[in-house]
C-alpha cells in the first residue's frame, strides 16, 4: 500500500512538472527492422524592436552649443557638440511587414536664460545619410523622417542658429527629445 | 524565394540586428524599445551663448576705415555755414545686445581741436552735425565725453550725420589746412536717479 501511494505521488509530480506535449521532442519506438523518427519543433518569437540613438559615445545627453558672437542678422552660427559632431543618429526598427516607423522631435519648450526665451524654430538641421533637413517647428510631434519596413537607418545632423532675432546676452538652454515610434 | 526561406532570412535579420545592438558600445542617449507600443526616446541639449555686443559705425564700415569730413572755405567769415563733405558714406549705426533695459550711450571726444600747426587751432565747437533717423543733431562741445545719445535696451539704430562748419563772423583763423579727429565711443551704462 505504501509503495502504491509513493508511486502515485511520483507520477502525479511528473504529470505536473512535465510541460505540454508540444514542447517536447517526439519519440517513437519501432520494433523490428524499421527505422525510428523523432522530430523537433523550433520557434523564435521576434517582438517589435525600436532602437534610437542621437549623439555620440558617452554617459550623458550631448549638448549642442552656439556662440552667437555676431550681431543679429549677420548670419547663421553653426553649433558644436560636447560629443561627436556632426551628431550621429541611428534608428533601427524590427517591425512587421510594411509597417511605418516615424522619427519625431519635440521642440515645444523654448530655450531660456531664465528671463528670456528663444524658440527652437531659430535652429535648423542639416542632415546626411538616411535623414532629412529640417527646421525645428516648436511643436511636440514634428515629423523628422518616416520609413517603412525593418531596417537600420543612419545619418548625421548639423545644427545652425539663425541669429536673426535680438535677444539679451546670456546662456539660453533647452532640450529636444527625439522619439522613434510606430504611427 | 520560398516562404520558408523568406521567414528564415527575416529571423536572421532580426537576430543580427538584436545582436548588433547588444554588442554596440554604450551611447550617451540611446534607447531600446521592445514590443508593439515601444517608442524609445533620445534627447539632445541645446545651448545658445549670447554675449553683450556693442557695434558702432560712423561713416564707412570696417576697422581702420576712418573717413575724412572736410570743407573748403571760399567766403569770408560771417557769410554763412558751410556744408562739409565726407570721403565715405554719412551712415551712422549703433547696434547693441545688452541685458534687459540697460542703457547704451554714444559719446564723442572732441577735446583736441583741429590744428594747422604752429599753434593755430580751430575748436570743434565750430562744427555742427545734423542727424537723421534714430539720431539727434548736436554741436561738438570740445570735451572728451559729450553724450550724443542714450538708447535703452538691445537694438539696431541707424541714421545719417551731415556736418557744417559755422564760419561765423568771429571765425577768423590764419589760412591753412586744419585737421583733427573726433572719436565716438559706444558704452553700456547704468543711470542712477537721485531725489
Amino acid at each position: 500500500m505504501k509503495v502504491e501511494i509513493t508511486l502515485s505521488i511520483i507520477l502525479l509530480l511528473v504529470g505536473i512538472f512535465l510541460p505540454g506535449k508540444s514542447g517536447w521532442a517526439e519519440s517513437a519506438m519501432q520494433l523490428g527492422g524499421a527505422g525510428s523518427q523523432a522530430r523537433l519543433q523550433f520557434s523564435v518569437t521576434i517582438p517589435t524592436i525600436l532602437y534610437l540613438q542621437v549623439g555620440a559615445e558617452g554617459a550623458t545627453v550631448d549638448t549642442i552649443s552656439f556662440d552667437a558672437v555676431g550681431l543679429p542678422g549677420t548670419g547663421a552660427v553653426e553649433g558644436y557638440s560636447s560629443g561627436a559632431y556632426p551628431v550621429p543618429v541611428r534608428a533601427v526598427a524590427v517591425v512587421a511587414g510594411n509597417q511605418r516607423v516615424q522619427l519625431t522631435a519635440d521642440s515645444s519648450r523654448p530655450l531660456t536664460n531664465g528671463t528670456e526665451n528663444i524658440n527652437f524654430d531659430n535652429i535648423r538641421l542639416r542632415a546626411s545619410g538616411d535623414l532629412q533637413n529640417r527646421n525645428f517647428n516648436n511643436r511636440t510631434d514634428q515629423n523628422m523622417r518616416q520609413w517603412i519596413r525593418s531596417g537600420d537607418r543612419r545619418g548625421t545632423y548639423r545644427f545652425f542658429y539663425d541669429n536673426k532675432e535680438t535677444h539679451g546676452p546670456g546662456i539660453y538652454q533647452g532640450q529636444v527629445a527625439f522619439t522613434l515610434s510606430l504611427p | 524565394m520560398s516562404k520558408r526561406n523568406s521567414h528564415g532570412i527575416m529571423v536572421l535579420l532580426a537576430l543580427s540586428l538584436v545582436l548588433g545592438l547588444l554588442s554596440a558600445p554604450v551611447y550617451g542617449e540611446s534607447n531600446l524599445g521592445v514590443g508593439a507600443g515601444a517608442s524609445p526616446t533620445a534627447r539632445l541639449n541645446f545651448e545658445i551663448r549670447i554675449p553683450t555686443i556693442l557695434y558702432l559705425q560712423v561713416g564707412s564700415a570696417g576697422a581702420g576705415a576712418i573717413d575724412t569730413v572736410s570743407c573748403d572755405l571760399s567766403n569770408i567769415p560771417g557769410s554763412g555755414a558751410v556744408a562739409m563733405t565726407s570721403t565715405g558714406p554719412n551712415t551712422v549705426r549703433v547696434a547693441a545686445v545688452v541685458p534687459g533695459t540697460q542703457n547704451v550711450r554714444l559719446l564723442a571726444n572732441s577735446q583736441t581741436p583741429l590744428s594747422a600747426g604752429g599753434g593755430n587751432n580751430i575748436l570743434f565747437s565750430r562744427i555742427s552735425c545734423t542727424a537723421n533717423g534714430n539720431f539727434t543733431s548736436y554741436t561738438f562741445n570740445d570735451t572728451d565725453n559729450q553724450v550724443l545719445e542714450t538708447f535703452q535696451g538691445s537694438g539696431n539704430r541707424t541714421g545719417t550725420y551731415a556736418f557744417t562748419y559755422a564760419n561765423a563772423a568771429t571765425d577768423y583763423y590764419p589760412a591753412g589746412t586744419y585737421t583733427g579727429t573726433v572719436t565716438y565711443t559706444l558704452v553700456p551704462c547704468i543711470i542712477y536717479s537721485f531725489g
